[in-house]
């Protein structure tokens, strides 16, 4: 692409994760499969984290791929995440904070609003945490640590189509792979100790399909829903237990345990979005994941509960006009959601979490592509019920980039 | 429409880059959040069942040392052998000297004995049959080559002046002297003195002969180098007196231990962070030499100990461990060998106790064993972590 800007917004902020690489830490992260997310997208998460049914031309949808139509030119996007937590408990507070990449998306229309392709990779959950305590033994310091990183993702490869007018349908095939590593270190000041670790790498793969529909009953209204079926993910443990002396590391014990089926929920949701005379959006959503019913070799699993989640935004819409000024061309969105998660706390209670969300389109390259950045204010967990409270404040950015190749067609 | 954005970017960057502060770990989160109690660290005393220490001692070939070694060290009495090839000659020897050039003395622990001047004779006979370590032989006053008497505070060469009647019969063409060498004892010293043996690189100072000799009217001489030596403890185990209940390792006459430890209270996943086998040395019952404790080793035995049976050093031994010495303690950390036991890698046979370099002096050190006061037995200190629960 010749888009230079795109380029170098995306360097800096690598860049900028790459020397600021501290973990989440979320009490409610440190689960098996680590915390749960739904979508990347920043224009999303500022509208409350909705997206079956919105038509927006800059948002690679890839969960309900039917809004992929709504695709105008090729797009590449980025999208990048930072977040802050404060947790509480009745021990005390804490504090973590986190940022990486978030996602990758591509689309290309094929046919302009007829027929669009699409990849992405995203994380579907995140497993980054690190616990660190000191403490000695006959005088001898030591400290003990957990280090626990790696999440599940997903590749998807999908399909906008749209048969009728107003009718749009979609289908992605979606490759789910992760590397779950969790290290126990034992670690002394004094070099007449051998430092021991216990490294458990968890490797997952899997794959399942997306189906979705968009339809356009009246001007300004879409409806969508969306399915994700089931499937299995196949999970295998490797061990491998060292000690290191100085700097010379050896393997004490290293084997594999058998590949186990987990069953995975089915994921869907339904939405709407209505545009109101070209300037204002609102949005509405609500999936569901019934977490209660995984299995691991059919023995259902404890500790799972079904996750949901709602939520609602609005947006004003950006001026088309070219005349208009700059912030006249900036897209405002506020959000409110409630979810709850996909564990159950060790009491057995569900945790819920909520927030409002608040998001910027700044578009770039003469409303070619656009940036867009989304705050969430959150927070997760009753100290009532549950054992830890985090607020949360999230930060979101989305880089699109576009360009027109073999562009046929109309465009919407 | 950049200057905008950009604002709006280096806000976000900066957000990223600095955040919002340090990270901070939730109080008790390690224990109640990670589970993660059972990765402890713990520590441990193992000692050895009483009477488990099984032992076994042999005299050493020492003929590749570099020593010779003469006289009364303790309860060492030590001579020399000394071989010469082509002995046999048809000229009549007129007279001969062996030569033998000090390199060092030894004394017992006393260092008294240094005040005065000690002195002491020695007896060198020509054997009359094959020299056997294990049975050395009696001294024969036929056979009586010649007598000198040696001092403590000497550090001149030794001459001894030989028998020519006994010199010409050893090496007449035929004799039944000529391929068994030489021998040399002391009976009444109270050190011991140390000559250079055939092994040295300076042909100057290894033991010789010089014969003089006629050849028609004219006198002449020759020099005989030995080729083969050897020292040999003239006492054997019994007579050292040894306290039985204690653990022994020595050079010359070698002590080979098997101790053994049970492992079984650990599980195979544990860590081993730290493992020191502490020996404690008695005193009395220790004769040293200045190598003596560096030359303690410990090896992972890899065979199984039978009562009676030399462990095969290259076969039966596996990972050595040299010794750290501090006052009266020799240590071993001996990690890397407890964790491939209590993880099965290798079968505990026990370990194996010796000193290495065995065949080059003479020694011995005492240790404590498991009959001796608890404090003083034989033990492993362990610290070991207790593996985490290895699950998400």
């Amino acid at each position: 692409m010749k888009n230079k800007f795109l380029v170098f917004i995306l360097t800096i902020l690598t860049n900028t994760i790459l020397i600021n690489l501290a973990q989440a830490q979320s009490y409610y992260g440190t689960g098996e499969f680590g915390f749960r997310s739904y979508t990347s997208d920043s224009h999303s998460i500022g509208m409350g984290e909705t997206f079956i049914a919105v038509a927006d031309g800059f948002q690679i949808n890839m969960i309900n791929p039917a809004g992929l139509i709504f695709t105008p030119v090729t797009r590449l996007s980025g999208d990048f995440i930072h977040e802050a937590i404060w947790s509480e408990s009745q021990d005390g507070t804490g504090f973590a904070k986190y940022s990486n990449l978030n996602g990758l998306s591509f689309a290309m229309p094929v046919k302009t609003g007829k027929l669009v392709t699409a990849f992405s990779i995203n994380p579907i959950s995140q497993f980054d945490y690190s616990y660190e305590i000191d403490s000695e033994i006959d005088g001898y310091g030591y400290s003990k640590k957990t280090i626990a990183q790696g999440g599940l993702n997903k590749i998807s490869a999908g399909i906008g189509f749209s048969p009728l007018k107003r009718i749009s349908i979609g289908a992605a095939f979606n490759y789910y792979f992760a590397k779950l590593e969790k290290t126990w270190e034992i670690d002394f000041v004094s070099d007449i100790f051998w430092d021991t670790s216990d490294k458990l790498t968890r490797k997952m793969w899997g794959y399942n399909f997306s189906t979705g529909m968009i339809i356009n009953p009246m001007p300004g209204l879409f409806l969508g829903g969306f399915y994700s079926n089931d499937f299995s993910l196949n999970s295998q443990d490797h061990v491998k237990n060292n000690v290191k002396f100085g700097s010379m590391t050896a393997l004490i014990q290293g084997y594999d345990y058998d590949i186990l089926k987990i069953q995975m929920p089915e994921l869907w949701g339904i939405g709407l979005s209505y545009i109101y005379k070209n300037k204002y959006r609102i949005s509405s959503d609500y999936y569901k994941e019934p977490w209660s019913k995984i299995k691991v070799n059919d023995i259902l699993l404890e500790g799972y509960n079904n996750s949901s989640h709602f939520g609602t935004g609005f947006e004003i819409l950006p001026n088309p006009n070219s005349l208009a000024k700059y912030y006249q061309k900036m897209s405002y969105r506020i959000g409110y959601y409630n979810r709850f998660l996909n564990y159950l706390d060790v009491n057995g209670n569900s945790i819920s979490e909520h927030g409002f969300t608040f998001g910027l389109g700044l578009p770039y390259y003469n409303t070619l592509g656009r940036i867009d950045i989304a705050f969430k204010y959150g927070f997760r967990g009753d100290l009532s019920k549950n054992p830890v409270k985090e607020s949360i404040f999230q930060m979101f950015i989305s880089i699109t980039g576009g360009e027109k190749w073999f562009v046929r067609g109309e465009q919407r | 429409m950049r200057k905008i954005s950009l604002f709006f970017i280096s806000i976000l960057l900066m957000l990223v880059v600095f955040g919002c502060g340090k990270n901070k770990p939730l109080p008790g989160s390690y224990e109640r959040i990670i589970g993660n109690v059972e990765g402890a660290v713990a520590d441990t005393v193992l000692t050895l069942e009483t009477g488990s220490e099984k032992s076994y001692s042999k005299f050493v070939e020492t003929t590749d040392a570099l020593d010779l070694i003469i006289g009364k060290y303790e309860q060492y009495r030590s001579g020399i052998f000394l071989n010469f090839s082509d002995v046999s000659d048809s000229v009549q020897i007129d007279s001969a000297q062996l030569i033998l050039t000090i390199k060092d003395r030894t004394a017992p622990g006393d260092t008294t004995v240094w005040n005065i001047s000690h002195e002491a004779t020695v007896n060198l006979f020509l054997a009359d049959t094959t020299w056997d370590k294990l049975n050395p032989p009696q001294p024969d006053q036929g056979l009586l080559l010649g007598t000198t008497t040696i001092y403590s505070d000497s550090l001149d060469t030794l001459v001894i002046n030989l028998k020519t009647d006994l010199v010409n019969q050893w090496m007449e063409q035929g004799s039944p002297y000529n391929n068994y060498g030489i021998w040399m004892k002391s009976s009444d010293a109270e050190f011991m003195q140390i000559y250079y043996s055939v092994d040295y690189v300076d042909a100057n100072v290894i033991p010789q002969i010089n014969l003089y000799f006629h050849e028609d009217t004219t006198k002449t001489s020759k020099i005989k180098y030995a080729y083969e030596d050897n020292f040999i403890l003239l006492n054997d185990e019994q007579e050292l007196n040894l306290d039985p209940d204690l653990i022994y390792v020595g050079k010359g006459l070698a002590f080979y231990n098997n101790l053994k430890f049970d492992f079984s209270l650990f599980d195979t996943t544990i860590h081993i962070n730290r493992a020191i086998l502490e020996l404690t040395i008695n005193q009395d019952y220790s004769i040293r030499d200045l190598a003596g404790l560096s030359d303690v080793y410990l090896f992972r035995q890899s065979v199984e100990w039978i009562d009676g049976s030399e462990i095969d050093p290259v076969e039966g031994l596996g990972t050595s461990y040299p010794a750290t010495v501090t006052d009266s303690l020799v240590t071993f950390s001996i990690a890397p060998s407890l964790q491939s036991l209590t993880t099965n890698t290798y079968e505990n046979y026990g370990f194996f106790l010796k000193l290495i370099n065995e065949e080059q002096s003479i020694s011995r050190i005492a240790f404590y064993s498991s009959k001796s006061d608890p404090e003083l037995q034989p033990k492993i200190k362990i610290y070991y972590s207790t593996p985490a629960k290895q699950e998400f």
